[in-house]
This record gives structure tokens, sequence and C-alpha cells, in this order.
């Protein structure tokens, strides 16, 4: 791994760590989904400190270079991420719209009940 | 309630229908008023709702659009609530025909059905129209994969019993699509078919527009072929 990507990583990861902890102050973000992105950005920070411990990795599983190694990581940790909020939005989804006829048909019993009651 | 209330509920989803809204209800209250009915108003930016009310329709409204699917659990949680012990959709857009309703509400006493599918194709002949071959596609993966032959799957005019309704109403993925009856009869749901034929459209946009035929299509087969089998039984 080059250092100036190194350097990158721990740059971007630490600018990404304020501003999380902006966020999370701000209220606009649960803790549950700040865990995340936190330990992502500490996966970043160690993998460029300790480019040893990546290349040692990286001839492990037999990938050309350390570099990809990395982007293997990231991508891995991304698509675990993309489907998770994938399962998220569908029960959100699936919650509105629970709530949206739930209401609706009490609301058009309790008209119906005014206007004709029993 | 001032008049007696009948075992069978007429869902009418309606999505922008004001051309069409009041023609279709006045129509089912002046020539069938054994027939109750409920017009889910899919959150419609016209004046959908407006119209309803005006006319005192019986209407269940939403505020926001949530799509078919939303429009059909909501009059099937209304049907729940209210007791009725048939349900069926109804489209807003004066598609299916109402002079078929007895018959297929005797099919499903007679038979003891869960479900009962207005079909255009029991006596009839399928023709051999593009849209014709999705259907036979879908028929196809119902076929393979529950062992019968639906001869009209794609058709919206299906009546449900109180067994269908509780499990309609309540639970997520059971939209008014093939597939729903496709994967209720691998839970045992039996389903007749009841020959109707069908009006074209008179004014309005369908919830199936050209273009998406196609995703629909994949989607159906899929979802059919391969997704059922992941899904718990009910």
């Amino acid at each position: 791994m080059s250092t100036p990507l190194r350097i990158m990583l721990i740059v971007v990861s630490v600018l990404t760590g304020f501003y999380i902890r902006r966020k999370l102050r701000k209220s606009q973000m649960q803790i549950a989904d700040v865990l995340f992105w936190l330990l992502f950005a500490v996966v970043l920070i160690v993998m460029s400190v300790f480019p040893e411990a990546v290349s040692w990795f990286t001839e492990l599983v037999g990938v050309q270079s350390p570099v990809n190694f990395v982007f293997l990581v990231v991508i891995f940790l991304l698509i675990v991420r993309c489907f998770a909020l994938s399962v998220k939005v569908s029960s959100l989804e699936a919650k509105l719209n629970n709530l949206v006829e739930d209401i609706s048909v009490n609301r058009a019993l309790e008209e119906q009940e005014e206007k004709d009651p029993q | 309630m001032s008049e007696k209330r009948n075992k069978l509920l007429l869902i009418i989803p309606a999505y922008n229908e004001e051309g069409n809204i009041e023609r279709v209800v006045k129509e089912l209250r002046e020539n069938y008023p054994g027939y109750d009915y409920v017009v889910v108003n899919d959150g419609s930016k016209d004046r959908t709702a407006e119209i309803c009310r005006r006319e005192g329709f019986r209407l269940v409204s939403f505020p926001v659009n949530l799509g078919l699917a939303g429009a059909f659990q909501g009059g099937m949680k209304y049907a729940l609530r209210m007791g009725y012990s048939y349900a069926m959709q109804y489209d807003g857009d004066g598609q299916h025909d109402p002079q078929y309703i007895a018959a297929m509400l005797e099919t499903a006493e007679r038979e003891n059905s869960d479900i009962v599918i207005g079909s255009r194709f029991v006596t009839e002949k399928k023709p051999w129209t593009p849209r014709m071959l999705g259907s036979r596609l879908i028929a196809a993966c119902i076929a393979v994969t529950t062992g019968r032959r639906i001869k009209d799957p794609t058709s919206g005019m299906r009546l449900f019993n109180r067994r269908m309704i509780k499990i309609l109403a309540n639970q997520v993925n059971y939209g008014p699509e093939p597939d729903t009856v496709a994967f209720l009869i691998r839970c045992g749901a039996k389903v007749k078919e009841c020959q109707v034929s069908m009006k074209e459209r008179t004014a309005g946009e369908s919830y199936l527009k050209l273009g998406t035929s196609v995703k629909y299509m994949v989607r159906m087969c899929m979802s059919i072929l391969v997704v059922q089998w992941f899904r718990k039984k009910v």
C-alpha cells in the first residue's frame, strides 16, 4: 500500500469520524446506525496504520496486491450495509402501509358511526 | 345501520378516478342495491375523495398514495373490521361488470371456495394477443408450481372468503396479483373460476401502463417460480 493512499484513508476516516459525531450530537442519527460507520472508519484507520497486517492477510488469501485486499474489505462491508438498508426500507414501507391503512380505516369507521349511529 | 348489512363487500380502489368514480358507484348503487361497497381513495391528487364525500359514498381515504396493493389491503382491513364474509376487488375504472358478481358469490358459497376468479376464459377462447401471451406465461408458471390450471390469472376480479380476508388484511406480500393467488393455492386455498366478460376502460389511467408490462411479467414469473419456495406458508 502506498504512503499517499494510507494518508488519504486516514484523513478521510478522521473527517468521517467528525462528521458522524456532528450528526449524532444534532440527533440526526440513531446510535445503532452510527456504530457501523464508526467501525468502518476504524477499520480504514487500522489498515492504514498497520500495512504489514494488510500485507499478511493479502498473502494469506492469495490476492495480488494489498490495495486490492483493502478494496475487497471495503466492498464487502458496503454490500453488507446495503443489504441491511434494503431490509430496513422494506420493513419501513410495510409499517408505513400498515399505518396509513389502519388510520384511514379507523377514520372511515368513525365517520360512518357519526353519520349512521346504530 | 338502517339497511341490512350484506355478506359481500366490493372494494373499489381509486387513484385519480374523478372521471369515472361517480358513474361507477352510482351505476352500482342503482342497479345493484344489494351489494355493499367501499371506495378506497389511494391518495388521489384530483377530486376523487371530494366527489365521494359529496355523494355520500362509503369511503376509506388514504392521505398518501400507497399503490394498488395498499388500497386493496386497506379495503380488506375494512372488510375484516366490518365483519364481511366475502370481499372482492371491483375496479373503479368500470372494467368489471357487476352482472357477474352474483354468479361468483354463488360459486363461492356452493363450492365452499376460498377464492373465486372472475375469468374471461372459462368458456371463451383466449386470443393470441401480446397481452394474453403474458397471461399464458403466468398461467404456465402457476401450473408448474401448483399443478392447477388457472385460465385467467391476471383478472383483477377476484372474490375472497373470510379466511382469505384475514390473511390479505394483515400479512405483508399479499397484493392483488397472480403470485398471491399462486401462493395461496400452495397454502391450500380452494380456487374456482367463473366466466365473466370485461369492459374496456372509459376514462382515466390504468395502474398497468404499457411500458411496465414486461417488468411486471418478469416480477410475477420470478415470484411464482422462485420466491414462493422461500416464503412461509399461512
